[in-house]
């Protein structure tokens, strides 16, 4: 193996003897030692004969030594650190240390194509740095921002073992699903960040007002977050290797309030449903009680080891980290595990003064296994409503519900559980239910995850001239996933049945890459400081993904497992294929101008050109522009302010305005422009006469034509003001915000006379606007370090116009596919973005117990139509925020972190008036109104048991508020004296409690997960995979 | 260096990237071929819209559209306000936003569109392939809109293919004088149709009932004729269908299998849409597109509110329960044909028979004698009752394990029936009667009955006779509402919701003491019907209002952007 060490050293000795002209032999050899604070030599410190071009720099061990006068002053100076004078003094061993500069390293942010100071800055940029999030049980990116930055909302929909998170910067603005922020990792484009380990992070930061984003033109209109992975440089050049092991113990958290074995009965008879004959019929005994998520969840463990490597010097860096996470989730078995190996690999080097060459390189393998959430008949969802006097199992058939017992005799599929005594999976014998028994569904379906990414870029920095840096990057992204997926016929209830076996596999792969160049050039002279960037890219992005699938009574040649690929398929079963592969790309140039005088003023100017190939716009439409400005004045830099102002109590204050507009593309795909005629893809059978079910082919249009389809542009006012006080020990932050989106592209429905069920058109407008706070204060007690940091923002979502043929968009009806409830979410102007649209109930009639409501003129009425659906609430919050604190004292650390929602609103599906024997939240049964209790705040049970316009109406919302506990860390570092001696340099042990406690009035389960996730079907609770409460124990090892 | 490599990547070619598995409007529609292929896009349009799940709800639309108003069948269900969209209907309390309404409405456009694109591609053509291309589609667009004219009054006729921009008015003046214009240029369409259409060759030529022949374009001719009180040329259409003699009435015995997939494509068939399995095309999406899919399960019996499952032998899967017999119904027809007609045993079944002569599948209650069952508390009908039932079930509607894709499979493969030849019989004997010629009618009406194995075979016919032998012999098949309005014979929907019956058995569930117009039922009273009216007792307005339900309202989000389409009156 190559001996970077030793290489290191000879370089280092090489550079010291080239520093000695021969004619500084009269002076004396001044040595002496440059540490750190932590009392770690520095390597490759500078030190400078203030007045002279003598100088020198540290060894491996943080030793210099120089040729100077008795009287000279030493310059020392190492990038991150505090310089520092020293007067020699006579001396001849001088020992130095360097203080870290928090506020330097702090300082620089990445902005596209280039960094930035953050004094800079005149844009809204939230940064998020590696610190910040280390040690969190997030095992992902996207989930590790969640509560660390104001205008950055994660949603987490399910807490399945290797879900992923959506980022949502500055709201909602668009009617289509594309509103993820543009993704960029080491300048790569990438789909996901979920890939990524948190540990790999150096920094994150959000380029959040468009006039920072307009870098990135047509893609940034919902946002960029760049992310820099660890380069090894920020190690400070010290050569490290560090090993990070975390044991996870998860539970499930908060079970929803359902009725128990009693009280569902209690309830039942209340409602007419049962009544004691039936119950002695089934073998109910008091006290009988089975509660479904004691049967499906059980405490499970997920670990994950991380090892990297890390050195550099003043020349080059490595940075290389192997990370593998093993987790079981917390279903009964193994059908909910999530596996991922990764390893990041990132180089770079100073070949000569004028040129660096560098890498990064994340490679990847997952597999992951998953069971059904969040949708009619799921596993999930009956879990919840699978009523209590049912049990997992039954040993006989005798045992078993009536219908089951039939079908059984029939000879009809019905499943035991091999690894539970052959048991029979149970079903209810009150009700008939969607999904009959999940453990049932757990076991007769098989569906695995594989993939493998390899995502990485190759850069070289020439720097032919001071100031001047010609950038040349390739990024690149290989990808390769395959699902297989397998159920097998079963009988479980008449509604949880299949006659038929199904199988299937996926296969995509993909090959995207990135050419970028550009040019930054940067000049001072005197107050005047400059900067200039320009450059292109091209994209191109290449897919080739094929599906095979078959269904059918009997389709394999053998059932065995071996046997359960499409490769052994029968003869005649019929297979379905499908392999699609495309090309998309696009083309565009950018610039940057800067000016700043003095520190006092910054002015910053952006644009970007793009170009879209012709699956996404029309030739004549392809090029679009982007414009940016933004302003900065630095008050607290001025001297009026700083002769009436003391720099003690007000450090810094800065105001910020900018504008700008970005754009997204990626609502335009396959040609949606043109209307061609889709060839031989429908048919009629003319030859009944033959008995074959013969095809005969047509063809037909598929849409209307829409020529001037373009994307969607949102443009944005952002002012912002940054200030530290009391010595820079309290900062804030204050950032207001408008954006509007325009051209929205929506689909509508034409008249239907016209005959065609939808079309595209650009045809509205979506307001987003807001205030982010950032407030944080950090200072110590003696030897105690502490600091608290919080963040709020706030989001008014509007929809300001649509197309003028269409009152409002809906959503599926039901709030999910499968549902009779009379619920959907809506598209409307004046309202915020898929609202829930359903019936306003009003309270109840105190004589009657009868539910009333508000009809469409705001009347109490007790019956409703169609025609008196109105607005009852929303998924989206109107505040979120995040609080951290931080204490150290003596080698213990300890966080406390946690982040919350409010005014968010969560429609529970839980309930079905058609099936209203399901178990339910006892809520409503709790808060009914009843003989003796008229002031009730529910109607009489019995009355609406089976009515859905009462379940369909805002007795079914529910207050999505929380505030989540998301980390309780106590941390301890052995005091090094005792760890060197085992050559360990830092060794810190720690416990967390992660998603352990959460403050909610909600009911049902975890607020955070309960909610659908689709873009037009938020905030559904129709059971999901909760967030589960985490045990952490893990150590962190440096050597 | 830096300069070149700036710009030399910037070929535009790159973005340039043809789309895959398409054509151009500008190529297609040219020859022989591309007719006839759109001829098949019009097909699949129309069975896709009109008779399928394909199209909003999951319900095929146009069928509950066309018969829940009728004073001959209840909406029924778990409970009153399950499937509520049909109890709406039925009872009289829908808006202009209802789902059914709104779904038919916009389907049958839907469909339209695929024929007027074939009519203006080819209309100038002069191949007898585009000239019977042509034709065909002209008589599916007027088979359309002559439905549209007898539920809506006068919608837009819509007889191109309409630009986006394009906000159609009601047709003509929007009185009753336009709706008989309207439905006369439905029937001139197809008489004009007819030189260029094939005719079908036999009564057994199967092919020949699932497209649009000649017999299809007199049908269609006739009815349109009959609503727009044009009884002379309805009767000259009809009689055309009568004498080519490609069609006849199928045996009495095989009465029932008009309404299930034995009686696909048979000699009564007069056009049909055609659902077939194919050994090649999966089941889904394809065929499950166009098969009636859960429809199926809105007509079967209500399953799970039996104590044992009696489905689970004759159609196998379990039913909702949405479609209930009138007991009056039942009782005129058991009145009029005696209880063991051919036609009686095709639509609808005794309680007591469901209950006592089911093979359940279950030894326990198999092996009981039918002493044993009267008393047995193993079967029987559930504490909840049958909301919506009478003392009858309905079998007409409710599918047989044939009909299903495969055995619990809610996949519905009987061909979607649009016209049978007893309708034309039974519209031919109205217009002759219209007319004033009895003596036809009679035949014709005899004819039926006679096939029906009822024991009323009438020796003098009037409107009457005529219209009982229609309601009893046409059940079900979207005729007896459109009737009801054109004749005027409304009083029975007037009350509808007043008494809407729920069955029960005593053996579950004792009457209790609270229980409103308790009968029993007289094959055996274990079973009994209690009246509720819930729809009345919330306060809704129920009932058929004159004036205003004869004629759907346009769909509330098609009003609200048209401004030229003016409400139906009553819906404003």
């Amino acid at each position: 193996m190559w001996n970077f060490k030793s290489l290191q050293k000879t370089l280092v000795c090489l550079f010291l003897i080239s520093l000695f002209p021969l004619g500084a032999l009269a002076q004396s050899i001044i040595k002496g030692t440059v540490k750190d604070e932590a009392g770690e030599p520095i390597i490759g410190a500078s030190v400078q004969v203030q007045g002279t071009k003598t100088g020198g720099v540290t060894d491996l061990n943080g030793n210099f030594s120089v040729q100077a006068g008795s009287n000279a002053v030493l310059n020392i100076s190492y990038v991150g650190y505090v310089s520092q004078k020293v007067n020699v003094a006579g001396r001849n061993n001088i020992a130095v240390v360097l203080k870290e500069d928090a506020q330097s390293l702090q300082d620089v942010v990445v902005i596209g194509y280039g960094v930035q100071k953050k004094s800079d800055l005149t844009g809204a940029v939230a940064s998020v740095k590696g610190d910040d999030i280390k040690n969190l049980s997030a095992t992902n990116a996207a989930q590790a921002l969640q509560g660390k930055a104001a205008g950055v909302q994660i949603l987490n929909t399910s807490g399945a073992p290797g879900e992923g998170s959506k980022i949502r910067v500055r709201g909602y603005s668009s009617n289509s699903e594309k509103i993820d922020p543009l993704l960029i990792v080491d300048g790569l484009k990438v789909e996901d960040i979920n890939y990524l380990d948190p540990s790999m992070i150096e920094s994150i930061e959000i380029l959040k007002d468009a006039a920072s984003a307009a870098i990135y033109g047509a893609e940034a209109g919902n946002g960029v977050v760049l992310i820099t992975t660890k380069s090894g440089a920020s190690n400070n050049g010290r050569s490290s290797i560090k090993y990070d092991f975390k044991m996870t113990n998860q539970r499930l958290g908060k079970k929803a309030e359902l009725f128990e074995g009693d009280e569902y009965v209690e309830y039942q008879k209340a409602i007419g449903n049962i009544n004691d004959d039936l119950l002695t019929a089934n073998g109910y005994k008091p006290g009988m009680n089975y509660n479904w998520f004691d049967a499906v969840f059980e405490p499970s463990w997920a670990t994950q080891h991380s090892i990297t490597f890390q050195g550099g010097n003043d020349r080059g860096h490595f940075f290389t980290s192997l990370n593998y996470l093993n987790n079981d989730g917390i279903v009964v078995g193994d059908k909910d595990v999530y596996k991922r190996l990764s390893a990041q690999i990132n180089a770079d080097y100073k070949i000569t003064d004028w040129l660096t060459v560098g890498t990064t390189n994340s490679i990847g393998r997952y597999t992951r296994t998953s069971v059904s959430q969040q949708s009619y008949g799921s596993m999930l969802n009956s879990v919840m409503s699978l009523d209590p006097l049912t049990p997992a199992y039954y040993s006989t058939i005798e045992e078993c519900a009536t219908a089951m017992q039939q079908h059984y005799q029939l000879g009809d599929p019905v499943l035991r559980d091999p690894n539970h005594n052959n048991d029979f999976y149970a079903t209810s014998k009150y009700l008939e239910e969607a999904t009959g028994n999940p453990l049932l569904q757990r076991d007769r379906q098989e569906s695995k995850s594989t993939g493998i990414n390899v995502r990485g870029t190759a850069y070289l920095n020439f720097t032919p001239i001071k100031g001047l840096v010609y950038t040349s990057r390739f990024g690149y992204r290989i990808t390769q996933s395959n699902t297989h997926s397998y159920s097998t016929p079963y009988w479980a209830t008449g509604m949880a049945q299949s006659t038929d076996y199904s199988i299937s596999a996926n296969i995509n792969t993909g090959y995207y890459y990135q050419w970028e160049n550009f040019v930054n050039y940067n000049k001072s002279f005197g107050k005047h400081t400059v900067g200039a960037m320009a450059g292109m890219s091209y994209i191109e992005n290449n897919w080739d993904n094929a599906a095979e699938s078959a269904q059918g009574t009997d389709i394999l040649k053998s059932y065995e497992e071996n046997f359960r690929y499409i490769n052994y398929l029968k003869d005649d079963a019929v297979k379905n294929m499908k392999n699609n592969l495309g090309t998309s790309s696009s083309m565009s140039y950018f610039g940057r101008l800067t000016y700043s005088y003095d520190d006092r003023y910054s002015l910053q100017a952006n644009f970007r050109a793009d170009a879209f190939d012709s699956s996404k716009l029309i030739k004549e439409n392809r090029w679009a522009q982007f414009p940016s400005f933004s302003a900065g004045w630095t008050i607290s830099n001025e001297k009026f302010f700083k002769d009436a102002v003391n720099e003690d109590i007000v450090s810094f204050l800065k105001l910020r305005a900018s504008w700008g507009q970005n754009g997204n593309v990626s609502i335009l795909t396959d040609y949606p422009y043109v209307a061609t005629i889709s060839l031989n893809s429908q048919w009629y059978q003319y030859k009944p006469s033959t008995g074959n079910g013969d095809l005969t082919y047509g063809s037909g249009p598929t849409a209307l034509a829409n020529p001037d389809l373009k994307w969607e542009t949102a443009e944005q006012i952002d002012l912002g003001i940054n200030a530290r006080f009391l010595n820079n020990r309290l900062s804030f932050g204050l950032d207001w915000f408008r954006k509007e989106t325009k051209d929205l592209l929506v689909k509508i429905a034409p008249i239907p006379e016209i005959g065609l069920k939808e079309a595209y058109v650009n045809a509205g407008n979506v307001l987003n606007s807001g205030f982010e706070f950032e407030l944080g204060w950090r200072d110590h007690v003696g030897d105690l370090q502490y600091s608290i940091n919080t963040n709020l923002s706030t989001l008014h979502n509007e929809v300001l116009k649509l197309h003028n043929t269409i009152d409002r968009i809906e959503g599926t009806t039901g709030g999910i596919s499968g549902l009779n409830n009379k619920v959907r979410t809506a598209f409307e102007v004046g309202q915020p973005i898929w609202y829930f649209r359903g019936y306003k109930f009003a309270g109840v009639n105190k004589e009657t117990g009868a539910p009333q409501y508000y009809n469409k003129d705001g009347e109490i009425v007790e019956t409703v139509t169609d025609n008196d659906l109105q607005y009852i609430g929303k998924a989206i919050p109107d505040f979120t925020y995040g609080i951290t604190v931080n204490l150290a004292w003596k080698g213990f650390d300890f966080t406390l972190f946690g982040t919350g929602t409010a005014g968010n609103d969560i429609f529970s599906l839980l309930y079905s008036a058609d099936r209203s024997k399901t178990n339910c939240l006892k809520y409503y049964w709790e808060n009914s109104w009843k003989e003796d209790n008229t002031n009730a705040k529910f109607p009489k049970s019995a009355t609406v048991a089976n009515d859905w316009t009462f379940w369909s109406s805002s007795a079914s919302i529910f207050n999505g508020s929380y505030f989540k506990f998301k980390q309780i860390q106590l941390g301890y570092t052995i005091p090094k004296n005792i760890t060197q001696k085992v050559k360990i340099n830092e060794l810190r042990v720690y416990a967390s409690l992660d998603d352990f406690f959460t403050i909610s009035s909600y009911p049902g389960c975890d607020p955070e997960t309960a909610t659908t996730g689709g873009y037009n079907a938020m905030g559904y609770d129709a059971g999901s995979y909760p967030t589960t409460k985490k045990a952490i124990f893990g150590v962190n090892v440096t050597f | 260096m830096t300069v070149a490599t700036l710009f030399s990547a910037c070929d535009q070619d790159l973005l340039e990237i043809p789309q895959k598995g398409v054509v151009t409007i500008e190529t297609f529609y040219q020859n022989d071929e591309d007719a006839e292929a759109a001829m098949v896009a019009a097909y699949q349009g129309f069975l896709w819209n009109i008779c399928t799940k394909e199209g909003g709800n999951i319900y095929a639309p146009f069928r509950a559209c066309f018969n829940l108003c009728g004073d001959d069948m209840l909406a029924a269900g778990e409970f009153f306000g399950d499937n509520d969209f049909m109890g709406a209907m039925n009872e009289f309390r829908y808006d202009s936003g209802s789902e059914v309404i709104k779904n038919t409405y916009s389907n049958i456009f839907y469909a339209m569109y695929y024929s007027n694109l074939v009519i203006d591609n080819f209309k100038d053509a002069q191949t007898p392939v585009q000239k019977r291309v042509v034709a065909e589609a002209r008589v599916l667009r007027a088979y359309m809109e002559m439905m549209l004219a007898i539920g809506w009054n006068c919608p837009p006729l819509v007889d191109h293919v309409l630009l986006p921009s394009d906000l159609p008015a009601n047709y003509g003046n929007n009185d009753e004088a336009s709706h008989k214009e309207l439905l006369e240029w439905c029937a001139k369409e197809c008489e004009a149709a007819l030189p260029d259409l094939n005719e079908r060759t036999s009564p057994s030529d199967k092919d020949g009932a699932v497209k649009v022949t000649k017999g299809f374009a007199n049908a269609v001719a006739g009815k349109a004729y009959l609503f727009a009180g044009k009884y002379d040329e309805a009767k000259t259409a009809l009689k055309r269908v009568i004498d080519s003699k490609k069609y006849e009435l199928v045996p009495g015995e095989r009465f029932w299998e008009n309404f299930h997939i034995e009686g696909d494509c048979n000699e009564e068939k007069i056009f049909e849409a055609n659902i077939e399995l194919n050994a090649n095309v999966p089941v889904w999406w394809d065929i499950v597109n166009r098969s009636t899919w859960m429809e199926a399960n809105i007509w079967n019996w209500r399953s799970d509110h039996f104590v044992a499952n009696p489905s689970t032998n004759y159609s196998s899967i379990d039913g909702w329960g949405g479609c209930g017999v009138p007991q009056s119904f039942a009782d005129e027809m058991i009145a009029n044909d005696g209880e063991d007609s051919y036609r009686v045993k095709a639509t609808m079944i005794p309680i007591t028979e469901v209950v006592y002569n089911t093979t359940y599948g279950i030894e326990d209650v198999d092996k009981l004698t039918l002493e044993q069952k009267k008393t047995s508390d193993k079967l029987g009908i559930g504490l909840k009752g049958l909301y919506g039932q009478s003392f009858y079930l309905p079998l007409k509607p409710v599918c047989r394990i044939n009909d299903l894709a495969g055995r619990g499979q809610n996949i519905r493969l009987n061909n979607f029936v649009i016209m049978r030849y007893a309708e034309v019989l039974l519209m031919y004997a109205e217009a002759c009667l219209q007319t004033g010629d009895a003596t036809s009618a009679k035949t014709y009406i005899n004819q039926i009955q006679e096939r029906a194995g009822s024991k009323t075979v009438s020796a003098s016919v009037d409107m009457n006779v005529l219209k009982r032998e229609k309601k009893l012999e046409l059940w079900l098949e979207g005729c007896r509402w459109a009737d009801l309005v054109r004749w005027g014979d409304t009083d029975g929907v007037k009350n509808a919701a007043q008494k809407v019956p729920v069955l029960y058995d005593k053996m579950t569930r004792p009457v209790a003491a609270s229980d409103e117009g308790v009968t029993y039922d007289p094959k055996d009273n274990r079973f009994y019907c209690v009246v509720s009216h819930a729809a009345k007792d919330r306060g809704d307005k129920v009932g058929f209002v004159a004036g205003k339900h004869e004629y759907f309202p346009y769909p509330n989000n098609v009003i609200t952007v048209n401004p030229n389409l003016k409400q139906n009156p009553g819906w404003e």
